[in-house]
């Protein structure tokens, strides 16, 4: 009896990383404030809260994105959106915070 | 208004375009590619590397849609964006200073410079957007 065997290539799965959503695919943000409000508390070098023309910009809460592409250079997700002035909009967002604030719709 | 470098593969396609010698590029969508080199590139080359520009790189950023109107007919002729396209908003990384706006045609990577318009000198914080005004971004092939 011959015995052989096929290697395939190994994928080794850090248990952190995190996978980028699918192209096409729609979601919503689900945090309870904006995703540039919630950067601006998160910056230990700003103490004041986002300027109100910057939270008319806003990637507001209950936004429905869609997954244009994957930024492979700096690792980040590209979702397209519309905001509040009916502006077509896209923003680069880090994979795991994706993950964390964003459910899928429908 | 912002004053523009339209590239040399841009002048070269925009004449032979007129002069009936080629075929138009066909109609579809270019991009604003936010730069922050220090230097005022004043012959912008074909690919966004030749140009000598860095892209600016903060979580939030990626490259937007640019809608033009039509070009007027005048001397010279001179088209400008409307809508109010908007980068952002920027979560992280920020800090460089934003000088110039590229016209590429691509969304990510590499790509060819339509133009480089430089704009007044932005320093984005923490959860801030950018945002051009309708007929900010103008361009005239010099």
């Amino acid at each position: 009896m011959k015995w052989w065997c096929r290697f395939q290539s190994i994928r080794v799965y850090d248990a952190g990383m995190v996978r980028a959503p699918k192209n096409g695919s729609t979601w919503i943000y689900s945090a309870d404030v904006g995703l540039a409000a919630r950067a601006r508390v998160a910056d230990p070098d700003l103490s004041d809260e986002l300027p109100s023309e910057m939270a008319a910009l806003d990637l507001a809460p209950g936004t429905e994105v869609t997954v244009d592409g994957y930024d492979t250079d700096r690792d980040l997700v590209l979702a397209g959106w519309t905001d509040s002035a009916g502006t077509p909009r896209v923003t680069s967002i880090d994979p795991a915070e994706f993950a964390a604030q964003f459910t899928k719709a429908g | 208004m912002a004053v523009n470098t339209t590239s040399r593969i841009a002048a070269a396609q925009a004449l032979e375009a007129i002069h009936l010698k080629t075929q138009s590029p066909a109609a579809g969508t270019v991009y604003g590619l936010l730069g922050t080199s220090g230097s005022v590139p004043t012959d912008a080359g074909t690919t966004i590397a030749e140009s000598g520009v860095t892209e600016y790189t903060a979580t939030g950023y990626a490259r937007v849609a640019i809608a033009w109107g039509s070009a007027t007919v005048a001397k010279p002729s001179i088209i400008a964006n409307t809508g109010t396209p908007t980068w952002g908003p920027f979560t992280a990384g920020t800090g460089a200073i934003i000088r110039y706006v590229l016209i590429v045609t691509t969304s990510s990577g590499v790509g060819n410079v339509i133009d480089v318009i430089q704009v007044t000198d932005r320093t984005p914080a923490t959860g801030d957007s950018l945002q051009a005004a309708v007929g900010a971004l103008t361009s005239q092939i010099a």
